[in-house]
C-alpha cells in the first residue's frame, strides 16, 4: 500500500513538472493572462482602496507639518519663478517638451505588484498593468508617469496585460546623468523600494538633493526622465567610484495610471 | 481521493486564489511583515509542520500557493513555484515523519493513548 503511494506521489510530481516545463514552451502565457482577466476586476479596486486607504494614513500629521515647511519655502520661491514662468512658456511652445508632445504613450492602470522576489525565478519591485500585446504594448517599452518620472520597463507582454520592472528592482541598470554635474553614472535598483548610485567619479562633487535622471548613453530609456533626488552619499574613501542612495521619484501610494512609451527604438542589452 | 478530499483540495484552490489576490494588489501598501516574505507561500509550510505528517492537507496547500505564485505572481519560469513548494511539502513531511518531533496539538492524543 505504502509503495503504492509513494509511486502515485512520484508519478503526479513527474506529470506536475512535464505539464509545467510544456506550459513554459506553449500556453504558459495564455493561461497567465485568462487568470489576469478573470481577477482584473477585484485587483483593480484592491489596488485603488489600499492607495487611498495608505495614502490618508500617511497623509496625517507627518506629512501636514512637512508640506508647512515646504510651503513656506515654496512661497519665496514664488516671486522668482513668475518671472521665469513666461519664458518657460516660451521655451516650452518652442522646443514642445510637454510629455504628449515628446512621446507616443499608451495609458494603462496598475492592478498588482509583487512582494516576493528571488533573483533569476521571480522578479521582484514589479507591476502588472492592464494593458497588453493587443493594446501595442512591446517588451521594453520604457513606463513613465505624466510628469515625466521614470518608473520601469515592460519585461512580460501577455494580450491583455504587461509586467513592468520597476527601477527599484534589483535587474535594473540605469544609465543616468546627475543634475549640473554634467556627469554620467549608473543607478542600480537594490530592491524593495530602493535604488543606488553607483560608478559617479571620486573627483566630482555630488550633493545631497540634487535630481538624477536618464542619460543619452543608455539605450533602453529616452533622456530626461526623472528618477529621483540624492538621499545620502554612502560612498567610502578606499573605493575609486562614490555611491550614493536615491530616494525615487515616484510615491508608491498614489501610483494608479501610468504611460507606457511606444515610439521607441529598442536596442537588445 | 474520495470526495471530501476532492472538495477540500478545490476550496484550498479558491482560498489560496483569493488570497494571492488581495496579497498582490492591497497589502504592498502596508509593511504588515518585518520581512519581505509571500505570506501565501508561508501558510502551506505552516501547515506542514502542524498538522499530522501522514496528512496531505499541507501538500495540497503549497499546490495552490505555488501555482498561484506561478501564475499571479511574477515568476519567470512556469512552474518552477508549484514544484518547489510541493517538493518542500514533501520534504517537511518526510524529515518530521522519519526524525523530528515538533510539538503539535494533532499529536496530543497519541502521546496521551
Amino acid at each position: 500500500m505504502n509503495s503504492i503511494i509513494k509511486k502515485r506521489t512520484v508519478f503526479t510530481i513527474v506529470l506536475l513538472a512535464i505539464v509545467f516545463m510544456g506550459l513554459n514552451f506553449w500556453g504558459g502565457n495564455s493561461v497567465k493572462n485568462f487568470f489576469y482577466k478573470q481577477s482584473s476586476g477585484l485587483q483593480g479596486f484592491l489596488w485603488r482602496s489600499g492607495s487611498e486607504a495608505s495614502f490618508a494614513k500617511k497623509n496625517q500629521e507627518e506629512l501636514n507639518k512637512k508640506l508647512l515647511e515646504e510651503n513656506q519655502k515654496l512661497v519665496s520661491r514664488l516671486a522668482d519663478l513668475d518671472s521665469l514662468k513666461k519664458e518657460n512658456e516660451t521655451l516650452r511652445q518652442a522646443l514642445s517638451i510637454g510629455l504628449k508632445n515628446d512621446f507616443d504613450l499608451i495609458m494603462a492602470e496598475v492592478t498588482a505588484k509583487n512582494n516576493f522576489s528571488v533573483k533569476g525565478v521571480a522578479y521582484g519591485d514589479s507591476l502588472l498593468i492592464n494593458k497588453g500585446r493587443i493594446d501595442g504594448v512591446q517588451k521594453g517599452f520604457p513606463v513613465v508617469l505624466a510628469n515625466k518620472i521614470l518608473l520601469g520597463k515592460v519585461v512580460d507582454v501577455y494580450d491583455n496585460f504587461s509586467r513592468v520592472m520597476m527601477i527599484t528592482s534589483k535587474d535594473s541598470v540605469i544609465d543616468v546623468s546627475v543634475e549640473n554635474t554634467d556627469t554620467f553614472a549608473l543607478a542600480k535598483g537594490a530592491g524593495d523600494q530602493k535604488i543606488n548610485l553607483d560608478m559617479f567619479p571620486k573627483d566630482k562633487e555630488l550633493k545631497e538633493g540634487a535630481l538624477v535622471i536618464t542619460s543619452a548613453l543608455g539605450s533602453a530609456y529616452p533622456s530626461g526622465l526623472a528618477i529621483g533626488t540624492i538621499d545620502k552619499i554612502i560612498g567610502l574613501d578606499s573605493e575609486s567610484f562614490k555611491k550614493a542612495s536615491i530616494k525615487p521619484a515616484y510615491n508608491l501610494d498614489t501610483l494608479s495610471n501610468v504611460f507606457i512609451i511606444k515610439n521607441i527604438v529598442i536596442f537588445d542589452e | 481521493m474520495n470526495k471530501k478530499t476532492i472538495i477540500l483540495f478545490f476550496i484550498l484552490g479558491v482560498f489560496f486564489y483569493l488570497f494571492s489576490i488581495v496579497e498582490m494588489s492591497f497589502f504592498p501598501f502596508y509593511n504588515v511583515f518585518i520581512f519581505k516574505i509571500s505570506l501565501s507561500l508561508v501558510i502551506p509550510i505552516l501547515i506542514c509542520l502542524f498538522e499530522e505528517p501522514e496528512k496531505l492537507l499541507g501538500v495540497y496547500a503549497a499546490f495552490w500557493a505555488g501555482f498561484f505564485a506561478d501564475t499571479l505572481s511574477f515568476s519567470m519560469y512556469y512552474g518552477i513555484m508549484t514544484i518547489t513548494m510541493v517538493l518542500a511539502a514533501f520534504l517537511i513531511k518526510l524529515i518530521l515523519l522519519k526524525y523530528v518531533r515538533v510539538p503539535s496539538s494533532a499529536w496530543l492524543s497519541k502521546i496521551q493513548g
